[in-house]
């Protein structure tokens, strides 16, 4: 009888901590289902005053200054770069490819930036660039405009790229 | 006993239906997004501002980019890029395809899109026809329930 008991007993601990488990992923479930209308109240900050836009700010400070490390800490592990014609899906990919062959390109020219728009939407940023590209790189001369658009997201309070469209 | 696992079935239950609201909720949300995405195209194929006009949230500071040069704000992207295509080309075909929706924010108010493209076309004047293909870049906010496009990068290529 005492066997039985602690039997029910257990059956019943495990119930509440598996319902307990339930209830506390439905409530992630029905954040997920709220509808947000309330893009009116937040705030559109200008670059220089917005954290989203002084993230950019140093990611393109550190591929210019060829630090590799510090660059691919601005991006989030997943992100999806589109450059040149092709897609890049994850950060270390990025980091061993073409991102040495930017950082090369880079660093033989003058980048001036034209136009810069940043704009956080809560946890969410994007960013718009226009720069242009004076000097030469291997023996040829550029003088160009390149176009940059990026998700950023934050995340523990670090926001981090998600997305990169570069063209020129 | 049996109250108890009464209970807990019926809890089962409703995170089920709850779960399933929820999926249901970013299917329509994806399906809203996609079908901006269709109206963005016939819009560009029949030199249609409408699409856009509908579609598009207008604000100071809006940039839409595309071929290495970029619309400052709506009015621009409709009069001088959109419009004139009707007059300048035969025909324009454009193609999104492996369309990609990503939503952020913890009320998912906003979205992310990519899509591969192709852009088939004839210029009127020369009498040249193009064929490229290359990527494209949507971004969304959600604002009063509706899906607004807050800015694009298309970037393409010829296709050899």
């Amino acid at each position: 009888m005492r066997k039985d008991r602690n039997k029910m007993k257990n059956i019943s601990i495990m119930l509440t901590t598996v319902s307990l488990m339930f209830l506390t992923m439905s409530n992630v479930v029905t954040a997920h289902t709220s509808d947000g209308n309330s893009a009116n109240k937040r705030d559109e900050l200008p670059v220089l005053t917005s954290s989203a836009g002084k993230v950019v700010m140093q990611f393109h400070q550190a591929i210019q200054a060829n630090d590799k490390s510090k660059a691919r800490g601005f991006l989030a592990d997943n992100v999806i770069i589109y450059e040149g014609g092709r897609v890049e899906r994850s950060a270390d990919d990025y980091a061993n490819h073409h991102m040495l062959a930017d950082m090369k390109y880079l660093a033989q020219l003058e980048v001036k930036i034209l136009e810069h728009e940043v704009r956080e939407v809560g946890q969410t940023a994007f960013s718009m660039s226009r720069t242009k590209l004076t000097g030469e790189f291997k023996g040829k001369e550029v003088n160009s405009e390149g176009m940059e658009s990026m998700v950023l997201l934050k995340k523990d309070g670090k926001w981090k790229i998600a997305h990169i469209h570069w063209s020129h | 006993m049996r109250k108890f696992i009464a209970t807990f079935i019926a809890l089962i239950i409703s995170i089920s239906a709850v779960a399933h609201d929820d999926r249901d909720h970013s299917n329509k949300d994806k399906k809203a997004i996609v079908d901006v995405i269709k109206s963005i195209k016939y819009g560009w194929e029949n030199g249609d501002g409408l699409p856009f006009r509908r579609n598009f949230l207008d604000f100071e500071g809006a940039r839409y980019i595309e071929g290495g040069g970029q619309n400052a704000g709506l009015d621009s992207l409709v009069e001088h890029h959109v419009e004139p295509e009707k007059d300048a080309l035969e025909y324009l075909k454009l193609s999104f395809s492996e369309i990609e929706v990503h939503f952020e924010g913890e009320d998912k108010s906003f979205a992310w899109a990519i899509a591969d493209t192709r852009i088939k076309g004839k210029v009127n004047k020369s009498g040249k026809t193009f064929d490229k293909k290359g990527f494209q870049t949507f971004l969304f906010r959600k604002v009063n329930g509706n899906w607004k496009v807050v800015h694009t990068h298309s970037s393409s290529r010829d296709n050899k």
